[in-house]
């Protein structure tokens, strides 16, 4: 059995190329940062050396989006050792990746895609995670995604499945708030109920992010800030998350790095609110 | 139906062309695959992009995506064949192709592996000069070219216009590598290429030399290829020394 993975309580941002120049010349005031791991998987190159000073000052998590831990095959060989090899190089505070897949047959899609919610997916989702914990020898971080369509098979919840995963497997959660949001929306679903369903004991770190609005469904794009919907589910549900990591993912449309520092207090803010005499 | 049958349904409905008729969701997986590997191609192919204007290269790169689904889990390792995809659809054009070429070398180049440059005086210190082997740049890539797809490449990049494009009658070679984390290009002569490619294809350096037929008859091949060679070590084209025994 593997140890367990130790809470981390802090606030923190994804480490963007964007930002390099300006964090290795002002180090910013953050907890920790957020890589996304195959960015690094990379046999050398200045993204290399950029990481491993932000590294010396900073804890880093590992967060993939590769992993496909619910198509058959799960992740290939290639694929583990580089993984593996980034670990050993980062000692991160942990790996995360999300409940999905990503293709099949060989075809990869390089997208989140949606998972039925099944039996035989548990079976799969259970398989792929053993085997990766087992290589890696620490258990993961699993995510929630943001969906766009369910199945008609499907036969549990999303936080029934994740809070399953974390039974059989012994992995824990990464908390995405905005595709909580996103996902509540998009399948009429209650966010409270979501989050009253999920092991919170379980979530180690959590995401807050923005999206886009399609024509009648909400889309996880992290091109944008965190919308008030977000931050009334975050100010919600931060008493009960006090011993998870927190941080504003944006992955497009990167704003300068202030920006995001600000959001990173309102984040702050609502997790310790003032208390007014 | 399995799980792998529901994939395989759900996959080849994103990669149908055109969009079969879809619910909204599944046509925000539709469009999410064709953002996703245009927006890596557009980063990639900055300079052939600028060079064909936005209309022709979304045309071709959509094209190209069409016609080439994703295989591997790196989306930096799409496109690889873009540069053979543009001479089928350009042959009268091989700027073209080169310019794509040297897109992707020098993001791959960019990424490969760190290498420390040989120091001059370890030459020195070769005792068997007829078994020793260079060891080029790990991040070396190369290609016979054609036209003056360097200068244009070098124009582009700076966003001063092109020079008029040119073609030759002999080709040269085309080397992209990196030194100190910075990516590198520069065109070789025929000779010097075909050096080049043999060390690279991992032939001794005696062999190497003896299988070149300088053109220019009338130069001495000593004194030309130990210019190469003093070139290289100062370009850091050369990494280390195999295959010999060194005296300390």
């Amino acid at each position: 059995m593997f140890p367990s993975v130790a809470s981390f309580v802090g606030f923190g941002l994804g480490l963007r190329p964007p930002h390099y120049e300006a964090i290795l010349a002002s180090p910013p005031p953050i907890d920790f940062f957020e890589i996304i791991s195959e960015n690094f998987m990379i046999d050398g190159g200045r993204p290399l050396h950029v990481l491993d000073r932000v590294r010396a000052d900073y804890p880093v998590a590992m967060h993939g989006v590769s992993m496909s831990l619910g198509s058959p095959e799960g992740p290939g060989p290639d694929y583990l050792r580089r993984l593996h090899a980034l670990m050993r190089r980062v000692e991160p505070l942990w790996v995360s990746d999300h409940l999905c897949w990503t293709g099949v047959n060989g075809r990869n899609s390089h997208d989140l895609l949606p998972l039925p919610l099944t039996e035989a997916a548990m079976a799969t989702v259970c398989r792929h995670i053993d085997r990766v914990q087992s290589f890696l020898q620490r258990p993961l971080l699993i995510e929630n995604p943001s969906t766009y369509v369910t199945f008609a098979e499907d036969t549990y919840t999303e936080w029934g499945f994740l809070t399953e995963l974390c039974r059989r497997t012994g992995c824990y959660l990464l908390l995405d708030l905005n595709n909580v949001f996103v996902s509540a929306h998009n399948h009429g679903f209650s966010a409270q109920a979501y989050l009253d369903g999920l092991p919170l004991e379980r979530v180690r770190q959590v995401h807050l992010a923005g999206h886009s609005e399609g024509e009648t469904l909400l889309i996880d794009t992290h091109d944008a800030p965190v919308p008030d919907g977000v931050w009334a589910l975050w100010a919600k549900v931060a008493p009960r998350l006090s011993h998870a990591a927190v941080m504003i993912e944006r992955d497009d449309e990167i704003p300068p790095l202030p920006e995001l520092l600000a959001e990173l207090d309102t984040a702050r803010r609502l997790a310790s609110p003032a208390v007014y005499v | 139906m399995s799980l792998a049958d529901t994939q395989r349904d759900f996959l080849g409905q994103i990669l149908a062309t055109p969009a079969p008729t879809l619910s909204e969701g599944m046509r925000v997986y539709h469009h999410a695959y064709r953002a996703r590997l245009s927006g890596a191609m557009a980063e990639t192919y900055a300079q052939v992009w600028a060079w064909l204007g936005d209309e022709t290269f979304h045309s071709e790169a959509r094209a190209y995506i069409e016609q080439h689904p994703s295989t591997q889990w790196s989306l930096d390792d799409y496109g690889q064949d873009f540069a053979d995809f543009l001479a089928q659809r350009f042959p009268d054009d091989p700027e073209i192709t080169e310019l794509a070429w040297m897109d992707a070398a020098l993001r791959q180049a960019f990424a490969a592996e760190d290498a420390d440059i040989l120091d001059a005086t370890a030459l020195m210190q070769v005792s068997d000069w007829e078994t020793v082997r260079l060891l080029l740049n790990p991040a070396l890539r190369h290609r016979p070219i054609r036209s003056n797809a360097p200068a244009l490449w070098r124009a582009l990049s700076k966003d001063e216009t092109p020079p008029e494009v040119l073609y030759f009658e002999e080709t040269s070679g085309l080397c992209v590598w990196k030194t100190a984390l910075a990516s590198r290009f520069r065109t070789l002569e025929a000779d010097e290429y075909a050096l080049i490619c043999a060390l690279a294809a991992g032939q001794g350096f005696a062999a190497a030399c003896e299988g070149l037929t300088l053109r220019a008859s009338d130069s001495d091949p000593t004194e030309q290829i130990g210019a190469w060679l003093g070139q290289w070590l100062t370009e850091g084209l050369v990494t280390g020394l195999a295959g010999t025994e060194t005296t300390s």
